[in-house]
């Protein structure tokens, strides 16, 4: 395992149930462990049901385990509220199954909502984005190959293209980590192939801890460096991607028989 | 090749035949009781094709009596034709700025306190229910003859009109932009300018436009009950039997309406 730094993400015995009613539970996540380091990306595979997207809610913070820590390099985000909590939430990079962008608004602007948490002043109040940020943010479309687009309205573009743009967003915030939740789940095959790349590079080049939960598992094994298996809520495997089986990968997707 | 037997199955004429039976009946009830209503709503609103036929002869003759129109004075009805245009513009934007913070706290996805927004949404039904003239009469009564009661009601039910749709438009805008904006640590002033401003205001200003539009013609009406401008001036001229001043300012109306109405849908056509 990686050791911890600042770019690192960390689960702790994460557990997560849900009241059912009539004084019963249900737990989705029970005792999950994991670690991502920098320059990792880690892909989470498993049907649906297993837990994935609830991790990954996890990790981001918006919802609370009912057990367990999340860690940020060293610092503890799951009990922290308010300024703190939105100040540690500057650190996560979040990239979503559709890009959600603000669709009247510039690729460049977009790229510098990214980077508002860290101008909570009157200009920004007033409407203002930081021009100060502007070099970053130009920096950051370059990176993602979009460069040529800031002045274009984000309506405009094509979903690989808006979902480069919202890489380019989560750059721009300078994180930590990088959380994609089924990034390309409405990408044609080329798209994906890319997106992922993209994905791949800036683990890489930025040193950055990235979770991807993906569905599409030739995509996992050619970018990701480790897959883990859920199944029912519990880690049903960790390992790097080359030794991972497809037996492996086939039991995640299996029924269990009643 | 395969053919296809498209026979009916045996027992489908009946089911078919009931279903037409229950279906027909059902249809001409339906027409009947429709044609009940309206026969009713004919006979209680006093329709006569007789009396339409009788006083079509006084139409003729007050058309008659209202050609050429009265252009000699074209030039004293710019100040009213002004103060028409005057009141409506002046309405609408002070109406569209009262209808802001309505609209803000009526809409359900920004004002989770349940008080606070029944208490918003009761003001703009109330707004909104009483109808323009209405409120002209009370303001008439209140501040007196002129254009400022106009401008007044044209407020309130423009406050009333716009916080409702704009409340609809809040709450039918896609808020998963809004939510990466507050995942990625910007506040919620910053969410509101930057995330939700820019995806309202193009649409918000086409209604303000539409509004406009609108309250140009009701501005005229409103002049029937001494709130000003264009409608005060024909009000008077047909009670004074001047048909051909009458059929000026009508003129005059349909040409200001037109360019309002062609140069708001122009724009809010770039708009959208």
């Amino acid at each position: 395992m990686s050791e911890t730094t600042d770019r690192s993400l960390l689960l702790r015995g994460i557990t997560k149930s849900y009241e059912t009613g009539a004084g019963g539970s249900k737990t989705v996540l029970e005792g999950i462990d994991l670690h991502i380091g920098p320059g990792e990306l880690v892909v989470l595979l498993g049907a649906n049901g297993s837990g994935k997207s609830t991790t990954l809610k996890i990790a981001s913070g918006m919802i609370a385990p009912t057990a367990g820590e999340v860690q940020i390099g060293r610092t503890d985000i799951t009990q922290m509220r308010g300024e703190t909590r939105r100040q540690s939430r500057m650190k996560l990079g979040m990239v979503f199954q559709d890009a959600r962008l603000i669709r009247r608004r510039s690729v460049l602007s977009n790229v510098l909502c990214g980077t508002l948490g860290r101008h909570q002043n009157i200009a920004t109040a007033l409407g203002f984005l930081p021009q100060s940020e502007r070099p970053l943010a130009m920096a950051c479309l370059e990176r993602v190959g979009l460069g040529a687009l800031a002045g274009q309205r984000a309506s405009t573009l094509s979903g690989g293209q808006a979902q480069r743009v919202s890489v380019a967003r989560a750059l721009a915030q300078k994180p930590s980590v990088i959380l994609a939740d089924e990034p390309v789940a409405s990408l044609d095959p080329e798209s994906a192939e890319e997106v992922m790349t993209l994905l791949t590079t800036v683990a890489r080049n930025e040193r950055l801890a990235v979770l991807c939960v993906l569905h599409q598992i030739d995509l996992a094994r050619r970018h990701a460096t480790r897959l883990i298996g859920l199944k029912k809520g519990h880690i049903a495997f960790d390992l790097p991607a080359s030794e991972v089986t497809d037996t492996m990968i086939s039991t995640l997707y299996t029924r269990d028989a009643p | 090749m395969t053919r296809t037997d498209i026979r009916p199955a045996p027992d489908s004429g009946n089911i078919m035949v009931s279903r037409f039976s229950s279906g027909t009946f059902l249809g001409w009830g339906g027409a009947a009781t429709l044609l009940f209503i309206l026969a009713q709503a004919a006979h209680n609103t006093q329709v006569s094709p007789t009396n339409l036929i009788t006083g079509a002869g006084r139409i003729v003759d007050i058309v008659g009596r209202a050609v050429p129109p009265d252009w000699s004075q074209l030039p004293s009805e710019w100040g009213p034709t002004r103060e028409t245009i005057d009141i409506a513009l002046i309405g609408t934007a002070l109406g569209a700025i009262l209808a802001c913070p309505l609209a803000l706290l009526s809409a359900r996805t920004l004002v989770p306190n349940p008080v606070i927004r029944m208490l918003a949404r009761s003001i703009v039904a109330l707004l909104r229910a009483v109808p323009d003239l209405v409120w002209a009469l009370i303001f008439v009564t209140a501040v007196g003859l002129g254009p400022f009661p106009g401008v007044l009601s044209l407020i309130l039910h423009t406050a009333g009109m716009l916080g409702r749709l704009g409340a609809e438009m809040i709450e039918d805008m896609d808020v998963m932009p809004l939510e990466a904006m507050e995942l990625a640590g910007a506040n919620r002033l910053q969410i509101f300018i930057h995330g939700i401003l820019p995806t309202l205001m193009p649409s918000m200003f086409g209604l303000i436009l539409y509004r406009l539009d609108e309250n140009l013609r009701c501005s005229l009406v409103l002049g029937f009950v001494g709130a000003g401008g264009l409608g005060f001036q024909l009000f008077t001229a047909i009670s004074l039997f001047q048909y051909r001043t009458a059929s000026l300012l009508l003129l005059m109306i349909l040409v200001i309406v037109l360019i309002v109405e062609t140069s708001s849908s122009a724009i809010r056509k770039r708009l959208m």
